[in-house]
């Protein structure tokens, strides 16, 4: 049922297609990266920004995924993956290569997002948020393509309360562990556990509507 | 219904939430995990990235530190100078005939005191310029983040204010040694500012 988590990381046959034209993103074709940015991050880390916009092409769709699932709101998930990217160039001088570049990355956004949602004050909601039961797929920015019961997922997921939200999009579309999710959100485990229960129930409940 | 019923009941429900758990997950799972983002957001980023100055890495929180305590003494700076000067002026005019009176323990004559003035200027010159020269440095290497750089450039200009501003208070009373004390303090910071730029 799980899907490998975030410690596969992008793959070279991924990253190698050129983005240039989907979603009319401009840019370089990707260059094709092994699991340590394919030199690219050491060049980065050197100072060189066209090594990191490569590896913003091969990220960032990741990136964006995931911030616009835990946030549900496309202009926020624009604003903070530019930050995630801002702090990762910050920060690259930290990153040692234990993990893969994407999986620090990952991390790094979700650090981003996390502490976006606590500082809104919406952090204790507990309930379903209504309006964005209601949303379009044009809203959700969600593709149509993808079909109708896609998009009332998208949708219902949307409309999860923001940290019962937040432990679903990690640990059932993400892959996390719970360990790994009460380390991040600084709960322990069995909080973890607890919030992903409530938030499949409220989940379910949307979808029966 | 008896107890049994109720447990029996309770499970069943149990499993029924199960499996609809697995399907839902089944369904979350097999979303996908990349969405484009709908414009290019790189220009943003590439932009920050620039306004950032070179690449700080692990200094930038230092930095940031730094600017923060140059801009702090700027401020004191500002607000401290006047304010001494107002305290000093009525209680320490020269009487008219004035004659030079002690700086620290020891008595200096007038001529002392003007030479030791100038040592102090000569001394902010040579700070000074190599002050200059370590941030010349600094903004073409780009070593230093802009805001650290404008934090800097801030506490400098807030020291020269204060420097002219003492100066200008020993000039109407020669005799402080409060001033010429406050004077040299204000060298001892503008040397400071400079040996922690060069330090980097």
């Amino acid at each position: 049922m799980r899907r490998p988590g975030i410690q596969d990381d992008v793959s070279a046959q991924q990253v190698s297609t050129p983005l240039s034209g989907t979603h009319g993103s401009p840019g370089p074709a990707v260059p094709s990266l092994n699991a340590d940015g394919g030199g690219w991050v050491t060049r980065a880390r050197d100072g060189d920004v066209h090594a990191f916009e490569r590896l913003y092409r091969a990220h960032v769709s990741r990136v964006y995924a995931l911030t616009l699932r835990m946030t549900a709101d496309p202009d926020r998930a624009e604003d903070l993956t530019q930050d995630a990217f801002v702090r990762a160039w910050d920060r690259l001088s930290t990153f040692r290569g234990d993990s893969a570049f994407g999986t620090w990355l990952h991390r790094l956004a979700v650090h981003v997002v996390l502490g976006d949602l606590r500082s809104r004050g919406r952090w204790e909601e507990e309930a379903l948020d209504e309006d964005r039961l209601e949303r379009s797929p044009r809203e959700l920015h969600t593709a149509p393509a993808r079909g109708g019961m896609t998009v009332d997922l998208e949708r219902a997921v949307a409309a999860l309360p923001p940290r019962a939200r937040s432990v679903l999009v990690l640990h059932d579309i993400e892959g996390y562990r719970h360990r790994e999710i009460a380390e991040l959100l600084g709960v322990t485990e069995g909080t973890s556990k607890a919030q992903l229960f409530r938030a499949r129930r409220l989940l379910r409940e949307a979808l029966e509507r | 219904m008896t107890d049994r019923d109720r447990t029996n009941r309770e499970r069943n429900e149990m499993q029924r939430d199960e499996t609809r758990d697995e399907r839902l997950v089944c369904r979350l799972t097999a979303l996908p995990r990349e969405i484009e983002p709908p414009r290019d957001l790189w220009h943003g980023i590439e932009a920050r990235i620039e306004a950032h100055g070179s690449r700080s890495h692990a200094r930038t929180t230092s930095w940031v530190v730094w600017a923060g305590a140059a801009a702090t003494l700027a401020v004191l700076l500002l607000v401290a100078v006047p304010a001494v000067r107002m305290w000093l002026a009525p209680s320490e005019a020269p009487p008219s005939g004035f004659v030079s009176s002690p700086v620290t323990p020891g008595s200096l004559d007038s001529f002392t005191t003007l030479a030791w003035q100038a040592r102090q200027e000569d001394g902010v010159f040579v700070t000074r310029q190599a002050l200059e020269m370590a941030l010349g440095t600094a903004r073409e290497t780009g070593c230093l983040p802009s805001e650290a750089m404008a934090g800097i450039e801030d506490g400098l200009r807030a020291l020269d204010l204060a420097i002219g501003e003492t100066r200008a208070a020993l000039d109407e009373n020669p005799a402080s040694p409060r001033l010429r004390l406050l004077l040299a303090h204000r060298y001892q910071q503008e040397a400071a500012l400079l040996h922690r730029v060069r330090s980097l």
